[in-house]
Order: C-alpha cells, then sequence, then structure tokens
C-alpha cells in the first residue's frame, strides 16, 4: 500500500465516507475537492506530490543504486546522448537506459531555456537597491502595542503567546481559537524564513549574514520581496533566524559543497580523457578518446514531525529559556521564533551528523527510525562509488590505532603519490576523533623539523594543518581519503526546505513537521568497470579519488563482537547465534576474505534474504539492526521506545557470478 | 430525471446537428425503457465521434474504453444557436447547457467510466457557464479536458474543474482567463437617421442599468467595479482553486495566452500528450478511487 492510500484512506474516514460510498465511485469531484484539502491541511503536503512521490506506506525502499536497474542503451539513446554531448556515439559508454533518456531530455530542455533565454528581452523588473538605512536588527524596546516597537501582526502583544515574551509568565490561554492562531503565524513566519533564505542564497549574501554583523548594526542586506509586504524588521529578524542557524558549525557547505535543486535520479556526466598527444606526423592521424559516463544523483526524503501534546509545557520551557539568558543572550526570540530556531537547530544538528555517517535503509514500522538511516552521507557516497568498481582501495593499507596512525596515514600518502603523481593538487581527509592522535605523533616524530623554521618540504602535505579533519565519525571508521577539494557534495533539493515547517493543531497540543530531500555524492569518483578483475587490471589509471580499505579482520564465530568497526573483512562459516557491540543506527558491511566464506541464514542473521555464500574475495553483503517498539509502564506513564531485536535485516548483497 | 434528459435531448440542437440522426433516435428509442435504466451511451457517443465535429477522433476505436466524447468547440454561448461560419454543421452549435446535459447523462450511465471534453473554443458568455460548472462539481466519474486547438477564457474556466486538461500539440493555444465587455453605442447612428430614443428612469430606479449609461457616459469605472471585476476574481479563484497555477509567471491570471509548453510551466494544463493518454489518465483516476475501497 502506498503512504498517500493510507492518508486518503484515513481522511475519508474522518470526513465519514463509508467504504461502499468510494466502492461505488459516488464520491462527486467538489467532495474529491475537500478530500484533497483535508489531505493537504492534515500532511502538509498535496495529495498529488505525495501521488508523485509514491512512497509505500510502511517500508518505503529507497531508490534502487544504479547499478541494480542497469540496462543497455539502444542506438538511438546513445545516439542522443552522443548528439548533446558533441561527440561520436562509439564514444558513449554504455549505461543505465533511463539516465541516458534523463540526459537527453535534459540537454533538450537546456537547448530550449537557452533559445529562450537569448530571445528574452530584459525582464521589466525594478532595479533593486540595497537599503543603506542602518536600523537595528532586533528592533528597541517594547511598545505598549507590539514586541521590540515591530509594528506586525506576528509581534503584535495582544496574542496570547506574545504575551509570554512581553511578561515572562504563563498565559494559561489554550483556547483552540488562540492554538489556530498561534499554528498560522508558526506556519506564516517559517515560510517568510524559508523563501528569504533562498532569496539570499539566490543574490550570493548569506556569506555576509552574520549574527556578530547583525547585532553590531553593519548588516545592510535588504531585498524588495519579503520587505516590500512585511516590512524591514521582520525581515531582519528573519535574517537573525538565518544567521543564527548558519552560526552552528556543519560540514554542509564548509567541508563538502552543496548542490541544490536535485531531484532525484537527476544525471550526472563525469568525462574521461584519453591520451591526446603524440610525436608529429603529416596526414589525418588522430588520437585520443573521450568517455561519458553518466550517474545519478541519488536524494531521499526525509520527515520530521513532532507532537507538542502539552502546549504548557512549551510555554515553561520557552519562559526557562527567557530567563536563563536575560541579559546576556544578544537576541531575544519571540515563542514562535524560538520554537522554530530551537527545533531548527536540533535538524541541523542532526542532519550534520547523517551528512557523514548517514545511510539510507528502507524505513521500518516502528516509531523511531534513527536519524542516521534516513539518508545517505559523504562516507556512504564512498562506500558507493566502490561498490560500482568505479574506485579501487588501497588493499594493504587498512585500520590503525592511535600508535601505528602516524605511519599508516603516510603509507597511504606514499601509495597516493605513487599512483597519482603528488599531492598538489589533493586533500587528505581523516577521521577528525583521531586528530590527537596523529598531532600528537607527528609532533613526536617530526618536532625538530615542524617547528618554527619551517616544515621540510616532503611534510607540508601530511602537517596535521594541511589535514582536512571530518567531523561526526565514529571511533571505529578509519578511513582514509584523497581527493580534490569540492569534489564530494552534499545535495539538497529547495535551499532551506529542511526548516519550512508546517504547524498543525492536533488535539490539545501542536504538531509541526517538515519535509525535505538530501544526499551526497561524488562527483568525480572514476571510470566504471564492469567488474573487479577490470577495475583491479586498470591500475588505478581513471580513479579520481583515493581510499584506504578500513576493514576489520573477524573470524566468524557463535557470538560474533562487532564493536571494532562497521566495514568487516570475514573468513569461515561459523553459524553466527548473537551479535554484540553493535549500533543502531550505523549499516554494517560484511566482506568476504576468500571464496567459500559463508554467512548462514540463522541466529542473528536469520532474517537476510538466504545464505550469502562468497564466490570471490571481495563478495559483500551489508545488513542493518532490526528494530522493535518496546511499551513499558514508568511511573504509571506507558512510555514506548525503539530498539534493535538483535537480528539484522539485509540492505543489498554482492556476489560474483560463479 | 429519466425522461427530463430523453425531452432535453429530443429538444436541443444536439439532435438536430449530428449526421447519425437515426442512431440518435434509436438510443432515444432505447431510453424509453425505464427498466433497464440508462441506455447505453456508445450511439451517442458514435454520433458524435462519427459527426463533422470533431474529426479528430475519426474512427479512433475508443466505444471499447467505456468513455464518452463530448466537444465543446465554437463560440460557447448558453443556448444552441445559429453559426452562420461553418456551413457544413447544419448551421446549429449546440449550447453549453446541452453538452452539460450531455454529459450529466453520461455520468449516469453504467456504461460509462469517464468522459472526454475536447476543447476548442475562444470562450464564450458568462452564464453559458452556469450549469455546465454544476455538472462537473456534482460528477463523480473522471473528466478529462483534452485541448485541440484553443482553450481559452469560457472554455478555460470550465477545462480547470476537469480532473486533467492535455494538450494535443504543444502550439495549442490556452489561457486567457479573464473577462471583457463590448458595448456599441448606437446613439450617433440614430441621432443621423432622425431617430431619437429618450430613456426615462424613476428616481426609484435611480441605479437600473447604471454601469451600462456610465459607461456609454465614457465612465467604465462602474462596469469595472461593479460588473467586470466581480467575474474576473470569481474566474481567478475558480482557476486558483482547481488547477496548481504558479502565479509567479506574468500575466497568468490576467488574461495573457500560453503554448502549451508554456501553459505546463504556468500550471495551466497537465501535459501535452494524445488521445491514448486522455483515456490512460481516464482509466488511471477510476482505478486508483475503485483501489481506495480496500484499503478502508
Amino acid at each position: 500500500m502506498k503512504k498517500w492510500q493510507k492518508n486518503v484512506a484515513a481522511i475519508l474516514k474522518t470526513m465519514g465516507f463509508s467504504r461502499e460510498k468510494v466502492a461505488a465511485g459516488t464520491i462527486s469531484a467538489e467532495e474529491w475537492k475537500q478530500i484533497e484539502e483535508a489531505y493537504q491541511k492534515e500532511h502538509g503536503t498535496t495529495l498529488a506530490d505525495d501521488k508523485a512521490a509514491g512512497e509505500d506506506a510502511a517500508d518505503p525502499d529507497p531508490e534502487p543504486e544504479p547499478e541494480a536497474t542497469a540496462a543497455q542503451m539502444s542506438d538511438e539513446e546513445r545516439a542522443a546522448i552522443a548528439d548533446m554531448l558533441g561527440v561520436e556515439p562509439a564514444q558513449v559508454a554504455q549505461e543505465p537506459v533511463a539516465a541516458a533518456q534523463q540526459a537527453a531530455q535534459a540537454a533538450q530542455v537546456a537547448r530550449q531555456q537557452a533559445a529562450a533565454m537569448a530571445a528574452q528581452k530584459e525582464p521589466k523588473k525594478p532595479v533593486v537597491v540595497a537599503a543603506m538605512k542602518r536600523a537595528n536588527v532586533f528592533g528597541g524596546a517594547h511598545t505598549a502595542t507590539h514586541l521590540f516597537g515591530i509594528e506586525h501582526e506576528l509581534y503584535d502583544r495582544s496574542k496570547p503567546y506574545n504575551q509570554l515574551t512581553g511578561a515572562s509568565v504563563l498565559t494559561g490561554s489554550h483556547r483552540s481559537a488562540d492554538v489556530e492562531a498561534a499554528r498560522k503565524d508558526f506556519l506564516q513566519l517559517s515560510q517568510i524564513v524559508t523563501e528569504r533564505y533562498a532569496q539570499l542564497r539566490e543574490a550570493g549574501a548569506l556569506a555576509n549574514l552574520t549574527m556578530a554583523a547583525l547585532a553590531s548594526g553593519e548588516g545592510v542586506i535588504n531585498m524588495a520581496p519579503p520587505t516590500a509586504e512585511l516590512g524591514e524588521y521582520l525581515v531582519r529578524r528573519t535574517d537573525a533566524i538565518i544567521a543564527y542557524f548558519k552560526s552552528i558549525p556543519t560540514v554542509r557547505g564548509t567541508l563538502f559543497p552543496v548542490h541544490s535543486n536535485v531531484q532525484n535520479g537527476e544525471v550526472a556526466i563525469s568525462a574521461i580523457i584519453g591520451e591526446l598527444s603524440q610525436g608529429y606526423r603529416a596526414g589525418r592521424i588522430f588520437k585520443g578518446g573521450m568517455e561519458f559516463q553518466a550517474d545519478k544523483y541519488k536524494v531521499d526524503d526525509l520527515m520530521f514531525k513532532f507532537n507538542f501534546t502539552d502546549l504548557v509545557q512549551l510555554e515553561k520551557e520557552y519562559i526557562g529559556w527567557m530567563n536563563r539568558n536575560e541579559g546576556s543572550a544578544i537576541i531575544k526570540w519571540t515563542f514562535i521564533e524560538w520554537v522554530l530556531v530551537h527545533y531548527g537547530e536540533q535538524l541541523i544538528k542532526e542532519q550534520n551528523e547523517r551528512d557523514v555517517i548517514g545511510t539510507r535503509v528502507p524505513q521500518q514500522n516502528v516509531k523511531a527510525n534513527p536519524a542516521n538511516l534516513a539518508a545517505d552521507g559523504v562516507l556512504r557516497a564512498i562506500i558507493r562509488s566502490i561498490h560500482q568498481y568505479r574506485v579501487l582501495p588501497f588493499w594493504g593499507i587498512g585500520t590503525y590505532d592511535a600508535d601505528t596512525m602516524l605511519d599508516t596515514v603516510e603509507a597511504f600518502a606514499d601509495a597516493v603519490v605513487e599512483k597519482h603523481g603528488n599531492l598538489d593538487d589533493l586533500k587528505i581527509y581523516l577521521n577528525k576523533r583521531h586528530q590527537r592522535w596523529y598531532i600528537r605523533a607527528y609532533r613526536e616524530k617530526y618536532g625538530k623539523d615542524a617547528d618554527f623554521t619551517g616544515a621540510t618540504a616532503t611534510l607540508v602535505d601530511l602537517d596535521p594543518a594541511s589535514i582536512v579533519w571530518v567531523p561526526n565519525l565514529g571511533l571505529n571508521d578509519f578511513f582514509m581519503l584523497a581527493s580534490e577539494e569540492g569534489n564530494i557534495e552534499l545535495l539538497e533539493d529547495k535551499p532551506g526546505e529542511m526548516l519550512n515547517f508546517d504547524f498543525t493543531t492536533e488535539f490539545e497540543g501542536v504538531a509541526v513537521k517538515s519535509r525535505w530531500k538530501q544526499g551526497a555524492h561524488v562527483v568525480k569518483a572514476g571510470a566504471k568497470y564492469p567488474t573487479q578483475a577490470d577495475l583491479v587490471a586498470s591500475n588505478f589509471a581513471h580513479q579520481f579519488i583515493y581510499v584506504n580499505a578500513p576493514m576489520t579482520a573477524k573470524a566468524l564465530a557463535a557470538t560474533l563482537d562487532l564493536s571494532a568497526n562497521t566495514l568487516f573483512m570475514i573468513e569461515g562459516d561459523t553459524a553466527v547465534t548473537s551479535v554484540t557491540g553493535y549500533a543502531a543506527d550505523r549499516v554494517i558491511t560484511l566482506y568476504a576474505k576468500e571464496a567459500g566464506v559463508k554467512l548462514n541464514k540463522s541466529g542473528a542473521f536469520s532474517k537476510i534474504k538466504s545464505d550469502f555464500t562468497a564466490v570471490a574475495g571481495g563478495d559483500y553483503i551489508e545488513v542493518y539492526p532490526e528494530l522493535e517498539d518496546v511499551t513499558e509502564t514508568i511511573d504509571g506513564h506507558e512510555v514506548t521506545y525503539t530498539r534493535p531485536t538483535g537480528k539484522f535485516l539485509e540492505l543489498d548483497r554482492y556476489v560474483t557470478s560463479a | 430525471m429519466n425522461n427530463q434528459i430523453i425531452n432535453e435531448l429530443r429538444t436541443s440542437s444536439l439532435a438536430m446537428i449530428q449526421a447519425g440522426t437515426a442512431e440518435m433516435e434509436a438510443v432515444l428509442h432505447e431510453a424509453q425503457r425505464p427498466a433497464s435504466g440508462y441506455p447505453e451511451l456508445k450511439a451517442v457517443q458514435r454520433a458524435q465521434t462519427d459527426g463533422d465535429i470533431c474529426n479528430v477522433f475519426n474512427n479512433s476505436g475508443y466505444y471499447a474504453e467505456r468513455i464518452a466524447i463530448i466537444s465543446i468547440t465554437g463560440m460557447m454561448m448558453k443556448y444552441a444557436h445559429f453559426n452562420w461560419s461553418m456551413e457544413d454543421l447544419d448551421w446549429i452549435v449546440p449550447g453549453i447547457d446541452d453538452i452539460a446535459s450531455l454529459l450529466e447523462y453520461a455520468m449516469q450511465s453504467d456504461e460509462i467510466d469517464g468522459a472526454i471534453l475536447v476543447f476548442n473554443t475562444p470562450g464564450g458568455t458568462t452564464q453559458s457557464l452556469i450549469r455546465i460548472e454544476e455538472v462537473l462539481k456534482k460528477r463523480t466519474k473522471p473528466v478529462v479536458a483534452v485541448v485541440d486547438g484553443m482553450c481559452a477564457s469560457a472554455g478555460m474556466y470550465a477545462a480547470s474543474l476537469c480532473d486533467r486538461i492535455i494538450a494535443l500539440n504543444k502550439m495549442c493555444n490556452v489561457g486567457s482567463i479573464g473577462v471583457m465587455v463590448q458595448l456599441v453605442d448606437y446613439g450617433a447612428f440614430y441621432k443621423k437617421q432622425g431617430i431619437k430614443i429618450i430613456e426615462i428612469y424613476p428616481p426609484e430606479s435611480s441605479e437600473k442599468n447604471k454601469a451600462y449609461r456610465d459607461a456609454i457616459d465614457g465612465k467604465t469605472q462602474t462596469m469595472i467595479d461593479e460588473v467586470l471585476t466581480p467575474l474576473a476574481v470569481n474566474f481567478q479563484s475558480i482557476v486558483k482553486e482547481h488547477r496548481p497555477v504558479d502565479e509567479s509567471v506574468d500575466g497568468v491570471l490576467s488574461g495573457k495566452m500560453f503554448y502549451a509548453e508554456d501553459a505546463i510551466k504556468a500550471g495551466l494544463i497537465d501535459e501535452i500528450g494524445n488521445f491514448d493518454t486522455a483515456v490512460a489518465a481516464i482509466h488511471g483516476i477510476s482505478s486508483e478511487r475503485k483501489e481506495l475501497a480496500n484499503v478502508m
């Protein structure tokens, strides 16, 4: 059953339509219209959008990996791609048909847009001039009628929740009309913030927006559309919210650039250029080839839904925050601003972690699926490129500990230089949790060479300051990566979408929710080879990123301890009864050390699809913890929480064809 | 109800205009047997498709699809009227009220799963929309609008009440969401002919025809405020309510015409397709709704 079907069925019931009436098809167009409106009110998205998304109700499968749907291109499709790229059809690699079609369509659209742009006259829009008026972004003192003296309905002191801000006492007013008014204002504010975010981003003005600049009255960003309707103060207040969100450190847009407006399945094309030059000879002698390989950007749908069951509790939290910050905070949020900031901050922090270690798995039918299993992060994007035979890891360079880290990194750097030629255009990315180990060892070994007289030339690349330290990796993530900066992108659909909160009334409380898309992608990973053997034979020739092989060796045993890593190189065929030491929010990948290694469908792995028997070394199976809801009575309250059952579900596997 | 429809069909222009009058008569004859409920609409449909109105769908073999195909062509007038410019149509064009009756008839038939309204119209009178709007809102089966040329103004109003709008070609023209009135002042002409027209209004009727009189006097504001703006606002709100219109597109709600590709971007239509697309859309909506009963 699809999610939208489930939702519509629920709404039909609520609105009093019987199953018989639906089956008889006697619902009129007018009634369908009301059902659609109720749907949008209830779920914050339109029925048409949810239909298009086609999400399953209980167990939405993630988008299949591109190779899973791979099919060969027809001659016409190859010709279309070749035409778009301006090359001979023979130079276009065999790729999934869908990708090729999308590329052709994208090219068609691009051509039309280019033609339209060329034909278009200068738009008749007024020139927007940055207003140079300096005003305190936070407004002044409260007036009798408005908070901060901002004469806008959102700051009207007659509204109960604004009385909270003005007087710092509980309103005790939770009539449905008040809650409904608050809901409307919540909605208005979060939409304005999202629009403003997109506007600032488009104008390239986000970089100028900092809390410090705004607080000192130096921020002079001011652009027409939102201001035109709502007045400068409100825009400045929204800027303050955005600046606050920006002040939360994240990897998004700092370590890894963000690629916006990605719908799922958008085509990413990378070109592999062959050798071109040769000694001069007269005549028509051409050499060199260019191969284009299409890949798909993959983004997943995420959501956040939270129900404030007790508005009084929420008010108390707010007043607690007001009191705690009294006098020292540089900005006072109104109640609705505070809710946006409070929950937005938490979502940003979760997204920050997911951006690095997240992996999308089918969502389980439990109360709380882990945030890190909702979308793919950078680590997953790299593993994906290994599994797609684009990137060959250095198999000889694996995990490390505090004592061996420096030597392992040096071995890695040597290997990269051997294959790539130098490290000048690459950066080395390491786990920030291991930074102290590295610095200690580095100073101990090279203290004399790296003092204020300057590090010796050979050590520049490996100086702790030259390394990009990636936060949010687990203690047991031993990935090393060498890549051009900006080569790994984080994906999103609409900028600021995650923070476009929708608020709905839910009995005596208020529910808040948002929905967005995100993902991660390696822009240039390497040429895609059909088999592991071909990749190995290429000897890193067409590879743009370099990684180690950070798997921990593990012999299968009745009780398997998986605390050391999330990537294992397994051997043996002992049936596993139970597994210990794993995290509920990480995917575990088990690589077979050699042919014949077998993971039985029994015990902790009784829910994988079938026995996993490796045909060659490097075959792998990916699993993730099965979850269950448990309800317990604590202090007379029924509390439901989600925990792993101890069994594992299968995400993916690869077995070489025998 | 049955008799009412039959009578309407008998007396409306529809029965007169079609080449297949004999078939129509057969249907009507069948229809007078109330015990078996509504008659099958195949013959009516054939009369529509085999006639000269929508030759696009001649011999299209859609009888088996249980879909009624109904055309809205030319100027949309409430009642049937003579058409001096289209000689091969026996000079009479059905009124939109007749079309609405036919559509209602189709919606009530057990033989029909949905309808395709084929539009090629520059628009028409606001009164022509009253009955078809009601029928489209009360219907219980999917109706897909197909634009075979132009769907403007009142045509767009009616089409926006359908489940989907499909243009048959990228150069199909849609839009013109707006209203206008054309007044002719014959005063000077009559004066030249020596005719003097005297209009007398008692003080109790000071507002009567005021908008018209003001406009003739060159003061158009009353006409705009009291007649045109409410109509335009209603038109806009109907379209906004039923279509995902992108209001940021210049002129989308203020009367601009769009070719099909731009109309898709503006949210005025759903796609460019063909007759099969429309048939598939109807079956899709039908089966989607039937499935819902299974999940309830």
